[in-house]
């Protein structure tokens, strides 16, 4: 029977817990009503992972509702003072239980009155706002005798004895009240700042793209023709983009020779630059009118003879160059029609370069 | 809320799901602590990788390519001196090809402001690209980030661009110091002072940046915790040390927990001391960076009283092993008055050795 009886003991308390046991706190959803927890940690943890994802509950809606309305940035503004003033009540009404809230209501006040004054958002920082998990704190401003509002304070306060679990609850239910609060307010100023931040975010997406161009699919770069232009490059403080220009240094290539009167038409030739100059322009991440020129040498071994050559060779877009060389060699002096490829870009698609020269000859 | 945590790798080639090893790593000392663990590491962070090794590898493959098709091409003609692309030959081999996989990287970077600005460029389109996204869906940015090896030199100089007062980036007060602050920027083996470009362009010094921490929301101040952490026998970051004295001020080292944190660490698990997870395995790497990433009562002082004393030195290695290790690595040390040239040599003898244990 004793047996029976501990089973039965066993069973329930395995179902249903211990009534001696701590809960584990509980603390999502958007009914603050409902939040529990029985430990200061419990307690801090709700709060630091506390945020207004898939958040439903009124000011929340009135939020979401002012965000996707359009309007010039007064109206904006206008609209997000009433919302501030909807927070405001919500924290002057804890006031009484959590005198340190005053802190939050004065700040929001003082960031009504910012935008009050036709202050841009983007001068007003949105950190203010911010939790600190450190310390549990809002509103820290770091500086010496700051006034901030110190959830920490309180839930060690209240959460620390166990004997009264019901004032943990109550004290992290005001404590995420006012995290939300202060939620809602940075999310109203980081909304405000939305233009300038995504021309802030285009901005450097456009000068990602523009770098991709330069290095993928401008002209490619030797080492030492990679320092020479790092060297030259002049760039503006914070982010930059590419440079417009390029010099081109002690740089071999393949490229084809035509010879009018030559048997075979079109043959293989040994190119180097010795020295150029590519420039173009940016229009957005396109670079436009790409134009540039080297002085090049040629050696090219013919059935016959071994000729080489100097002159010189245009740049033209898509990365291959025509230009003129004279040749030397056994069977005299002679001008060829040459095309350089750009050996980077060559091995990547070496049947539409020769396409492109055969075209370009014609 | 889903608390950001960029993670930028260090040199060496990072191919598709590379996050995976410093996640892992992070997950395996995280799992150790009750608290924690009963939510897991990937519900509470949203881990975003960054990469910019695609940059290295792009322009070395050119090199090769290049300098292949005119050999074949010069030979072909009968020219045999072409030493001019001969040395670029076989760069892009990823396979015991130390110097163009793991060096080249930091030369690049070093040597190429037009590479640098590149990388930088490609890490900030990264990061603002996914706090914007935050910011869509949230209304707010909570963001960390943890950096190794070559990736906090490029964490720094990307950020200390962002941040540059002088800027004149449309739209740069939105994404100003005190309006993007981070909550813990963490340095791990940090070669950002190593590799710093002081410049009358590019006066990005890392004590002077706005790469430091501060209180919430404080102008010119990037993050509100900045954690360093160097393991004694990391050669990499001896050679101008990362250890500033008093910074970014007074106030800050009072603050509790103070707003910058510098730890050191001198055990050997393995040979290749300057890896990741070898930093982070140690608790007085991972409990201070947890909890400035989380909450400091999220381990308490009795758990991580507990992990030191559990810790053990020298891992699986015997005695005798761990000391041949450590007397190698004490022989490859690099001085702290060497520069960046001077890690040639002891990549040579470093890492050289460890070119499968798993680099940066």
């Amino acid at each position: 029977m004793s047996v029976l009886r501990s089973f039965a003991v066993v069973t329930v308390f395995w179902l249903f817990g211990t009534p001696f046991a701590h809960a584990e706190a509980s603390c999502s959803g958007f009914d603050l009503s409902k939040w529990t927890a029985d430990s200061v940690r419990d307690a801090r943890s709700c709060l630091a992972d506390f945020s207004l994802k898939g958040c439903d509950a009124g000011l929340c809606k009135k939020f979401e509702a002012w965000k996707v309305t359009e309007g010039v940035p007064e109206a904006r503004a206008a609209g997000a003072r009433q919302l501030l003033s909807l927070v405001r009540q919500d924290v002057n009404a804890m006031v009484s239980e959590f005198p340190s809230a005053s802190v939050l209501d004065g700040d929001i006040k003082q960031l009504d009155h910012s935008l009050e004054q036709g202050v841009s958002p983007d001068r007003i920082s949105n950190r203010q706002w911010v939790y600190n998990p450190q310390h549990a704190t809002l509103s820290e401003t770091g500086e010496p005798g700051d006034q901030k509002v110190d959830l920490g304070g309180l839930l060690s306060r209240e959460c620390k004895a166990v004997v009264a679990p019901e004032r943990c609850n109550v004290a992290l239910r005001v404590s995420a009240r006012l995290r939300m609060a202060a939620l809602l307010v940075q999310a109203v100023i980081t909304e405000l700042q939305a233009p300038s931040r995504s021309q802030g975010a285009a901005t450097i997406d456009e000068l990602d793209e523009r770098w991709a161009v330069y290095f993928d699919k401008g002209r490619f770069q030797y080492p030492w023709e990679l320092a020479v232009n790092s060297h030259r490059y002049h760039r503006d403080p914070g982010f930059s983009g590419p440079p417009n220009d390029q010099w081109i240094l002690l740089h071999p290539s393949v490229g084809y020779r035509y010879l009018n009167g030559s048997g075979k038409k079109l043959e293989q030739t040994l190119l180097l630059e010795v020295a150029g100059y590519y420039r173009w322009e940016w229009a957005g991440a396109e670079a436009t009118k790409l134009r540039g020129g080297s002085l090049v040498v040629s050696w090219a071994d013919t059935a016959t003879e071994f000729r080489r050559g100097i002159g010189f060779l245009v740049h033209m877009p898509k990365n291959y160059s025509l230009g003129l060389v004279q040749e030397r060699g056994a069977s005299g002096h002679k001008i060829a029609l040459v095309m350089s490829l750009d050996l980077g870009k060559v091995v990547q698609d070496p049947k539409s370069q020769k396409a492109s020269f055969l075209e370009a000859i014609r | 809320m889903s608390h950001l945590v960029f993670l930028v790798h260090g040199m060496g080639i990072h191919e598709t799901g590379w996050e995976s090893k410093y996640i892992d790593a992070l997950n395996a000392v995280y799992g150790r602590y009750g608290f924690l663990a009963k939510k897991k590491l990937t519900d509470r962070f949203t881990f975003v990788p960054i990469g910019y090794d695609d940059v290295f590898r792009e322009t070395v493959a050119n090199w090769a390519l290049g300098a292949t098709a005119f050999e074949a091409e010069a030979q072909k003609a009968g020219l045999s001196s072409t030493r001019l692309t001969s040395w670029l030959k076989g760069a892009d081999a990823v396979d015991n090809n130390f110097k163009w996989t793991h060096a080249a990287d930091v030369l690049m970077y070093k040597l190429f402001s037009l590479v640098r600005e590149r990388v930088c460029v490609r890490v900030a389109n990264q990061m603002v690209a996914a706090l914007q996204e935050q910011i869509d869906k949230e209304g707010e940015s909570r963001w960390s980030v943890m950096a190794h090896s070559l990736g906090t030199a490029v964490l720094h100089d990307t950020l200390a661009r962002l941040w540059d007062k002088n800027s004149t980036l449309p739209g740069r007060d939105a994404f100003s110091a005190c309006n993007t602050q981070a909550q813990v920027i963490a340095m791990i083996a940090n070669v950002s002072r190593l590799l710093e470009t002081k410049t009358d362009s590019e006066p990005y010094d890392t004590y002077e940046t706005p790469v430091m921490p501060g209180s919430v929301g404080q102008e010119g101040r990037g993050c509100m915790y900045y954690f360093n952490a160097r393991h004694k026998l990391d050669p990499f970051t001896v050679p101008k040390m990362f250890d500033p004295q008093v910074w970014p001020d007074a106030q800050a080292l009072l603050e509790e927990p103070p707003l910058y944190t510098h730890v050191e660490v001198e055990h050997v698990h393995q040979w290749n001391v300057h890896d990741i997870g070898h930093y982070l395995d140690h608790p007085d790497v991972h409990v201070p960076l947890l909890r400035l990433l989380t909450d400091p009562t999220s381990i308490s002082d009795k758990e991580y009283a507990q992990a030191r004393a559990d810790f053990k030195p020298f891992g699986t290695l015997q005695t005798d092993a761990a000391v041949r290790v450590r007397q190698k690595l004490e022989d490859a040390m690099a001085a702290q008055s060497s520069d960046w040239l001077v890690l040639g040599k002891v990549w040579q003898a470093f890492i050289g050795k460890g070119e499968k244990g798993g680099l940066a």
